[in-house]
């Protein structure tokens, strides 16, 4: 448990605590708010919360940023059209990409794609389509396509992600790529509803089961070497060592839980700190399905909201 | 020369911090190379997508607006006199794009009521545990705080800290006084603490 007073900073120091970028204080001015900053216990704290909130601001960096420029959007400027001729052609559909072989439409898609690199007009249909294959009709050789043309992208989208270094010691690069198809994958089998209607979505979405298995598997990794994880059959009481006031209040909340299974898993979520994506991945024989997880634990919150004056007086009163 | 480098060399110098790569970079651009505006894309797009993210918290818009700002740089970027300013005339159509969607929606809304003043009953414990929903509240509590900030404060504070610039530059790239951004950032700051506070004590 961790105590938040408010802290107020000396008022003389206010605007210089919140200057942290090395451009606006001088080196003696900054030498000057350090030597205050150790002989206040105030000022430092109001520096440590503005860190925190800072590294909040930040945070949204993991927000799934756009997938590609629309460089079809990029109109030639007037000059340079004077210069080259003439705008980029744009494509006519002669075939329909529902009615093509396989193989054209992964020449097809090629041809495309690299229109789309030289910023030339281009059509998304066609890779749509092997999008269109590999996830409504599962067929085998489209998906192997799929994951032949966007490896790369995977790849390049890997090296570009900012914690990329990390991840790498944590396992290679094509193994990340291989397991985001395989969520992308369990995605599309698990949801028959989800299709793309342009090529920019599908990305994404194939950018967003990376991102996730990339932070995953940081977050698997960090956490395992803090919060052992326990044995099933393990028992409600924490250990010993434990901080006194965590086992009363989860003395408290277990009894307000009336399930083992309720309790167990309030104790994964919450203890455990473990994601609802994780527990599935690590204890698949306890909580096989990540859709039960997610009913159980709306079901614990609104218990535990129903049941909050009941918890503050119980602590309380064992206080 | 640095003009007789490949775009990969020129990106890559660009990207340790090279000036002089990344002005050729956004003068490569300027004459109308998409492969080095597609760069300078790349290099810039996530820092726009949570500066843009944050500044329009309170909607989901944030991916539109900020492809239109990169369509909108590619239009304008002939008439950019000084190469080396990108970046910072790119934070500026950024806010442009941001305030005028927000005045559009008629939505630009800040509470008029001061938060509550921290009591004594704010020092004691939580009963909070720090779990996997902390993280998605405290995304929470911030969306709502940046909301409840005033439109000039939460864009110094965000170019201050999700853009990195320094007082100065964010004095110069919104035309107003140095003093006022300074003012602005501390003010920032200090609200979205007190509105950390006043979630945690109402949990």
């Amino acid at each position: 448990m961790m105590n938040h007073p408010l802290y107020t900073p000396c008022v003389e120091w206010q605007e210089q605590l919140a200057a942290t970028h090395l451009d606006d204080l001088s080196p003696s001015e900054r030498a000057t708010l350090e030597r205050h900053i150790v002989s206040c216990p105030e000022c430092a704290a109001v520096r440590a919360e503005y860190q925190a909130i800072d590294n909040l601001l930040l945070a949204g960096e993991d927000l799934e940023p756009l997938p590609v420029l629309p460089t079809w959007r990029l109109q030639p400027r007037k000059e340079l059209a004077c210069l080259t001729g003439s705008y980029a052609p744009v494509p006519v559909m002669s075939e329909l990409p529902g009615e093509m072989s396989l193989s054209a439409l992964a020449d097809r898609c090629m041809s495309e794609i690299n229109h789309y690199r030289r910023g030339e007009a281009s059509s998304d249909q066609y890779c749509l389509e092997i999008f269109r294959r590999a996830m409504q009709k599962q067929d085998e050789a489209a998906w192997t396509l799929l994951e032949e043309r966007f490896q790369e992208f995977l790849l390049t989208a890997f090296r570009r992600h900012p914690r990329s270094e990390a991840a790498t010691c944590l396992d290679s690069p094509e193994n990340y790529v291989a397991r985001a198809f395989a969520r992308f994958w369990m995605a599309a089998v698990h949801n028959q509803q989800v299709m793309f209607t342009s090529l920019g979505g599908a990305l994404r979405y194939l950018r967003i089961c990376l991102n996730s298995t990339i932070l995953d598997m940081l977050r698997s990794y960090a956490r395992s070497r803090e919060v052992p994880l326990p044995e099933p059959g393990f028992g409600w009481e924490p250990a010993a060592e434990d901080p006194d006031e965590g086992s009363e209040l989860w003395e408290v909340l277990r009894t307000m839980l009336p399930g083992e299974r309720e309790r167990r898993l309030a104790f994964l979520l919450y203890n455990c700190n473990l994601k609802p994506r994780e527990i599935v991945r690590l204890l698949p024989q306890e909580f096989p399905d990540v859709g039960e997880i997610h009913r159980l634990r709306r079901n614990i919150k609104d218990r535990l909201e129903r049941g909050a004056d009941q918890i503050r007086w119980r602590l309380n009163r064992e206080a | 020369m640095i003009d007789d480098l490949s775009l990969t060399e020129l990106v890559m110098r660009a990207q340790a911090g090279d000036t002089q790569a990344f002005t050729e970079l956004v003068m490569r651009a300027q004459a109308g190379d998409t492969q080095a505006f597609t760069e300078l894309f790349l290099i810039h797009y996530s820092k726009i997508c949570t500066y843009l993210a944050r500044l329009v918290s309170h909607h989901d818009q944030w991916p539109d607006l900020a492809q239109e700002t990169f369509l909108q740089v590619w239009k304008e970027l002939p008439n950019l006199r000084h190469a080396q300013q990108f970046t910072p005339w790119l934070y500026r159509i950024a806010t442009n794009e941001a305030m005028s969607f927000l005045r559009k929606e008629e939505r630009w809304w800040w509470s008029s009521q001061p938060l509550p003043e921290p009591t004594e009953d704010t020092q004691g414990e939580y009963l909070s545990t720090p779990g996997p929903e902390e993280s998605v509240a405290e995304e929470d509590w911030l969306k709502r705080a940046l909301r409840k900030l005033e439109p000039q404060c939460r864009v110094c504070l965000l170019l201050y800290v999700v853009g990195g610039f320094s007082q100065r530059e964010i004095a110069a790239l919104l035309g107003i006084r140095e003093n006022t951004v300074s003012g602005n950032v501390c003010r920032g700051r200090n609200h979205l603490r007190y509105h950390r506070q006043s979630e945690r004590r109402d949990v």
